[in-house]
């Protein structure tokens, strides 16, 4: 056990320096590395004070990377934050937005622009089935999946 | 000989914009509550002396390492973020109690 607040309060700032990091994820790597149960409450402690470590700025920012950068569905972006260890409380009230369904439209049209570059202009059954699966494990809904599929001109398979 | 030197030309373009693409590293939601001249710097992928680390991050994204500098007799914590462009250009910018203090850069037109 390291008991050295002034270590873990360094080790802490360099992990914050590369990227942001959740309260949760924070407190792993703390003990991960061996600091004490309390010296890891006291960091933890000072740098909320102090502004560095903030659940809520991550959750804003992990949510723009999940739907911006990510194309990731409501769902997918929920199970992002999720990962990141952020409580659930912070993640609702940070994806706590109108549904928007053309803004979800517009990201799968994305998607499938990508996709069917790569499977030229037609698709069979299966690789529809692929798309499908692939469109709900980003987090979209059946519905809205359903919807864009059908604005997607598909070709008919040539033998 | 040509075609080396224009290759090594075409090489040394390729790195010096590695990592340029545009990838929005903010929302207009996230930094609303920002002062209005530090949400002007991070639309324009700029930084200055008095922004926070939050700031930096918004308008150039995470440094390339991180280190910790001892800190200043009165206790203030200092830390040293570097960015690196090009295997030619690197910028050090000091944090002195989340506020940026120093900026540091082999690259022209960073320190102004």
């Amino acid at each position: 056990m390291i008991d050295s607040p002034d270590e873990a309060k360094r080790y802490s700032l360099k992990l914050l320096g590369y990227r942001g990091r959740s309260e949760s994820e924070l407190r792993k790597r703390l003990d991960k590395k061996g600091f004490s149960e309390a010296v890891v409450s006291l960091t933890v402690a000072y740098l909320k004070k102090i502004g560095y470590l903030d659940d809520a700025v991550l959750a804003a920012n992990l949510k723009r990377q999940a739907m911006e950068n990510k194309l990731l569905g409501l769902e997918g972006a929920r199970s992002f934050m999720v990962r990141r260890g952020l409580p659930c409380e912070i993640i609702e009230s940070a994806l706590n937005y109108e549904y928007d369904e053309d803004r979800e439209l517009k990201n799968i049209q994305k998607l499938l622009d990508k996709r069917l570059k790569s499977v030229r202009n037609y698709l069979t059954e299966g690789e529809k089935r692929k798309l499908w699966n692939f469109l709900v494990r980003r987090g979209y809904s059946f519905e809205t999946i359903r919807k864009a599929m059908k604005e997607v001109k598909l070709g008919e398979e040539t033998e | 000989m040509m075609k080396k030197t224009f290759l090594l030309f075409f090489a040394m373009l390729l790195i010096s914009h590695a990592g340029c693409a545009k990838t929005l590293r903010y929302s207009d939601e996230e930094i609303k509550d920002f002062p209005p001249p530090v949400q002007e710097k991070i639309k324009n992928n700029e930084i200055s002396v008095g922004m926070t680390m939050l700031h930096v991050r918004y308008s150039w994204g995470g440094p390339d390492s991180v280190r910790i500098l001892a800190p200043l007799e009165d206790g203030k914590e200092r830390v040293e973020w570097i960015y690196k462009k090009a295997p030619f250009f690197k910028t050090r910018l000091i944090f002195t109690d989340n506020k940026l203090t120093e900026i540091m850069s082999s690259e022209p037109g960073v320190v102004k």
